[in-house]
C-alpha cells in the first residue's frame, strides 16, 4: 500500500514535470508562430546602421529604385523637396538616424501623405534608398549622424 | 361633428403644406442652381454659379469700408496638407472638405460644427497621387451632399446630418486613379473627372444618378480604338496609357445645353517622342451633351503637349453683346477666348511671358518655337513659362458687369530635357500605378506672382500686380468692386479690381492653395477662405526653384469667416 502510494506520487510527479516541458515548448512555439513576424520586423527596425557601404554601387542601385517607386514624384528628382520635404539639407523634424530613415521608408508617417513602402521594397531595397539619400546630403556636415 | 372633421381636415392640409414649405426651403433645386448667379445670399457651388465666374452681386462690403473686415471665426480642419476647397453655403450651413477624405458642416456665421464625414482611406492612397490628398470641395443638390474622395469614389451625404446615403467607386486607386476634383450637379447627374494623368492611365469624365449613384455615362478623354482621335497617338499603346486628366470642375450653359469640361497632359508629360500626334483630347476643353457625355466639340490648346501644359483648367462663360464665348487661362500662358457655340477661336493673350510658340495659326494651333521643344538629345533653356504656367490651376474670375477677367498667375520660366524609360527620372518599364513623367532633368528658374487684370472682351490688358510669390489661391470679384486673392505666405488680399491697388490684407497663417466664397447671414455679408499650404509645390523647389523661399513652409488647415467689424 504504501509502495503504492510512493508509486503513484512518483507518476504524478512525472507528469508535473512532463506538463512543465509541454507547456514550455507550447509558449515558445506560440511565441515563434505568432510574434515571428513582429520579431522579425523589430529586428530590421532595431538595426541602427545602415549595413551598406556609402559608395557609387549603391548609390546607383538607390537611385534607381528612386525612380522605380516614384519617390522623386513628392521628394524631387535630387531629393530637393516637393510635396514631401528636401531630404538633402539638415532640416529634420527627428533626428535622421539609418534607423528613422528606415522605419519611416518601410512604415509611413501617419498622418501625412508619406506612406509605407515595406510591400515594394525589400530590407536591402531600402538600405539602398538610404544610400542615394546620404549621397545628396548638402547640410552642415557637423550634423552628420551616420 | 362636421365642423370637427373640416377642421381636422384644414389643420392636415396646413401642416403638410407647412412641412412641403420646410422641405422646399432646405432642398437644392435644378432652378437654384440655373439662378445662381441672382442669389448672392447663398454659394451653391465651387465655382459660384454655372457659368464658373466666381463673381458675387454683393456690395456690402467693398472698396470704401474692407479696411474694417475682420475675422469673425476660425475653423480647424484637423489635417494638414493642401487645403484646395472652396466654402459652398447654403441657408446658413456651409460645407467644406479638407485634406485626406474629410467633409464639414459648418454654421456658417459662426464656425460652429455641424457634422463631418471622414471618408476611411486606404493605406498607401497617398502614394498613389502626384500632388498632395487635396480635394476641392463639394456640390449639393436636393437633399444631398456630393464629395469625390482620393480612393476614387463619390459619396452622397445626407445634407442634414451627414450619413452616407451612397457610395460608389469609381476608378482603382492602386492604379492610380484618384480624385480631387468637386463634382457638379447638372440635371441631376452628378458629374466628375478623373485624375493620374502622371501615371500610365486612361482617364475619363462622368455622370452619376444623384439619387441612386448610377452611373449616368463615362466618357474618356482619350478616344478608344475606332474612335476619332485614336489615330492621334501614334499607337493603340500609347493612347491606351495617355492619361488626360479631368480635375477642375466644368461649367454649364442651360440655354445651349452644354457641359464644358477641360482636360489635362498626356502621359508621359515631357516626352512627346513615344506618342506623335495631337493627343486627343489631351490639353482641352470638351463640349459635352450633358445627358449622355458625348463629345459635341472641342478645342485643344497645346497639342502635343512637351512642357507638361496640363490644360485642365476652368472655362468661364461670358456674354459679350450677343456674343458667347469662354475664357480660359492656360498653364501654357495665355488667356483664351472661346466661342462656346462651336469651339472656335477667339483669340489668345499672354498673360505671362511666352516663348514656347511664336503665334498662333488662324484657328488657334499654336506655332512651336522648336528651341524650346526639350528632347532626349537636347535641354531647352528658359521655357515660358514653367509647367504650372502662366497660370496655374487656381481658378480666375470674370465680373461680368464689366467684362473684366482677373488671372492668378505667375511668371516662372523652366530648363527641360526628356528622357526615354529607364533614363533620367524615368522608370525602365512602364507600369500601372507607377509615376512616368518622360523626364530627364527639370530645373526651374526663380521667378515672381502676379495677377493680372483684362478686358475679357478684347483680351487688352488692363493692370498687372506684382507681388514676389505666385497668387496660388482662386480668385472672387465682387459688385463691391474687390477682387479678392491669396498667396503661399499666406497673405488673405483685397484689391480695387479697377485700378488693382490693394485695400486689405489679413495674414491666416499658412499658405493659401483653396478658393475664397461670399454669401450673407441675416444680411451680414461674410467672406470665407481657406487657408493650408501643399499641393504639388515642386516649382518652388526643383532646381534653383521658382520661389526658394518658400522651401519648408508652414502647413495648416483652417476655414476662416470674415466680416465687418
Amino acid at each position: 500500500m504504501i509502495r503504492s502510494r510512493s508509486l503513484i506520487k512518483t507518476y504524478l510527479y512525472k507528469i508535473f514535470l512532463l506538463n512543465i516541458i509541454l507547456a514550455t515548448l507550447f509558449i515558445i512555439t506560440l511565441n515563434n508562430s505568432m510574434g515571428g513576424a513582429g520579431n522579425k520586423e523589430s529586428e530590421e527596425i532595431q538595426v541602427d546602421k545602415n549595413p551598406l557601404a556609402i559608395n557609387d554601387a549603391n548609390i546607383i542601385k538607390g537611385k534607381k529604385l528612386w525612380r522605380k517607386t516614384g519617390c522623386y514624384s513628392c521628394h524631387g528628382g535630387n531629393a530637393e523637396g516637393g510635396v514631401g520635404p528636401s531630404l538633402q539639407d539638415d532640416v529634420w523634424v527627428y533626428k535622421p538616424t539609418d534607423k528613422m530613415l528606415f522605419k519611416t521608408i518601410a512604415k509611413g508617417r501617419s498622418g501625412t501623405v508619406m506612406v509605407g513602402w515595406e510591400a515594394e521594397l525589400s530590407e536591402n531595397d531600402i538600405w539602398e534608398v538610404i544610400v542615394f539619400i546620404r549621397s545628396l546630403y548638402t547640410g552642415d556636415k557637423s550634423k552628420i549622424i551616420w | 361633428m362636421k365642423e370637427y372633421i373640416i377642421k381636422i381636415f384644414i389643420l392636415t392640409i396646413l401642416i403638410v403644406f407647412n412641412i412641403n414649405i420646410a422641405n422646399s426651403q432646405s432642398l437644392v433645386t435644378d432652378d437654384m442652381l440655373i439662378t445662381a448667379q441672382e442669389d448672392p445670399n447663398n454659394w451653391l457651388m465651387v465655382t459660384g454659379n454655372y457659368t464658373g465666374n466666381r463673381y458675387s452681386k454683393l456690395g456690402q462690403i467693398n472698396d470704401s469700408n474692407v479696411s474694417k473686415l475682420v475675422p469673425k471665426w476660425i475653423f480647424s480642419l484637423g489635417t494638414l496638407d493642401a487645403q484646395n476647397t472652396t466654402p459652398v453655403i447654403h441657408d446658413g450651413v456651409m460645407y467644406v472638405t479638407a485634406s485626406h477624405g474629410k467633409t464639414f458642416a459648418l454654421n456658417a456665421e459662426n464656425g460652429q460644427e455641424i457634422w463631418r464625414y471622414s471618408h476611411q482611406l486606404p493605406e498607401g492612397v497617398a502614394g498613389k497621387m502626384c500632388c498632395d490628398i487635396g480635394n476641392r470641395g463639394v456640390a449639393i443638390y436636393g437633399d444631398k451632399v456630393f464629395v469625390a474622395t482620393p480612393d476614387a469614389h463619390v459619396v452622397a451625404l445626407n445634407k442634414d446630418d451627414g450619413t452616407v446615403i451612397w457610395d460608389e467607386t469609381l476608378g482603382d486607386w492602386e492604379k492610380a486613379y484618384t480624385m480631387t476634383v468637386a463634382p457638379l450637379v447638372v440635371k441631376g447627374n452628378v458629374i466628375v473627372g478623373m485624375s493620374g494623368a502622371e501615371y500610365p492611365t486612361r482617364l475619363y469624365i462622368e455622370a452619376l444618378n444623384s439619387d441612386t449613384g448610377k452611373q449616368a455615362w463615362r466618357t474618356y478623354t482619350v478616344p478608344g480604338p475606332g474612335e476619332p482621335g485614336h489615330d492621334s497617338w501614334g499607337s493603340a499603346r500609347a493612347a491606351e496609357f495617355g492619361g488626360a486628366s479631368a480635375w477642375i470642375t466644368g461649367s454649364y450653359d442651360p440655354e445651349l445645353d452644354i457641359l464644358y469640361w477641360g482636360t489635362g497632359n498626356p502621359n508621359p508629360d515631357w516626352d512627346g517622342t513615344v506618342r506623335p500626334g495631337d493627343n486627343l483630347y489631351s490639353n482641352s476643353t470638351l463640349a459635352l451633351d450633358p445627358d449622355t457625355g458625348e463629345i459635341k466639340f472641342y478645342f485643344q490648346y497645346t497639342p502635343a503637349d512637351v512642357w507638361d501644359f496640363d490644360g485642365n483648367n476652368e472655362p468661364i462663360l461670358v456674354d459679350y453683346g450677343n456674343e458667347k464665348v469662354w475664357l480660359h487661362g492656360d498653364r501654357n500662358g495665355y488667356l483664351y477666348k472661346i466661342d462656346r457655340t462651336n469651339g472656335q477661336f477667339r483669340y489668345g493673350k499672354e498673360i505671362s511671358k511666352v516663348n514656347w510658340n511664336t503665334g498662333f495659326e488662324d484657328d488657334g494651333r499654336p506655332i512651336w518655337n522648336m528651341d524650346k521643344v526639350p528632347t532626349y538629345e537636347y535641354e531647352a533653356k528658359d521655357i515660358c513659362p514653367a509647367s504650372e504656367g502662366g497660370k496655374w490651376w487656381n481658378p480666375m474670375t470674370v465680373n461680368p458687369e464689366t467684362g473684366w477677367v482677373f488671372v492668378p498667375s505667375r511668371e516662372i520660366c523652366a530648363n527641360i530635357k526628356s528622357a526615354p524609360l529607364g533614363e533620367g527620372l524615368n522608370p525602365d518599364e512602364i507600369t500601372e500605378g507607377k509615376p512616368y513623367w518622360g523626364i530627364g532633368t527639370i530645373g526651374w528658374n526663380t521667378g515672381h506672382g502676379q495677377l493680372v487684370a483684362f478686358d475679357g472682351r478684347t483680351g487688352e490688358k488692363k493692370w498687372v500686380v506684382k507681388d514676389r510669390s505666385p497668387f496660388t489661391s482662386g480668385l472672387l470679384s465682387t459688385r463691391g468692386g474687390l477682387l479678392f486673392a491669396g498667396t503661399p505666405e499666406g497673405e488673405f488680399r483685397a484689391y480695387h479690381q479697377e485700378t488693382g491697388e490693394e485695400l486689405w490684407s489679413f495674414q491666416t497663417g499658412s499658405g493659401i492653395f483653396g478658393s475664397p466664397s461670399t454669401y450673407t447671414i441675416n444680411g451680414k455679408q461674410f467672406i470665407a477662405v481657406p487657408s493650408g499650404f501643399g499641393g504639388w509645390t515642386g516649382w518652388a523647389h526643383f532646381g534653383e526653384g521658382g520661389a526658394p523661399w518658400l522651401k519648408d513652409s508652414r502647413k495648416g488647415g483652417i476655414i476662416i469667416g470674415f466680416g465687418l467689424q
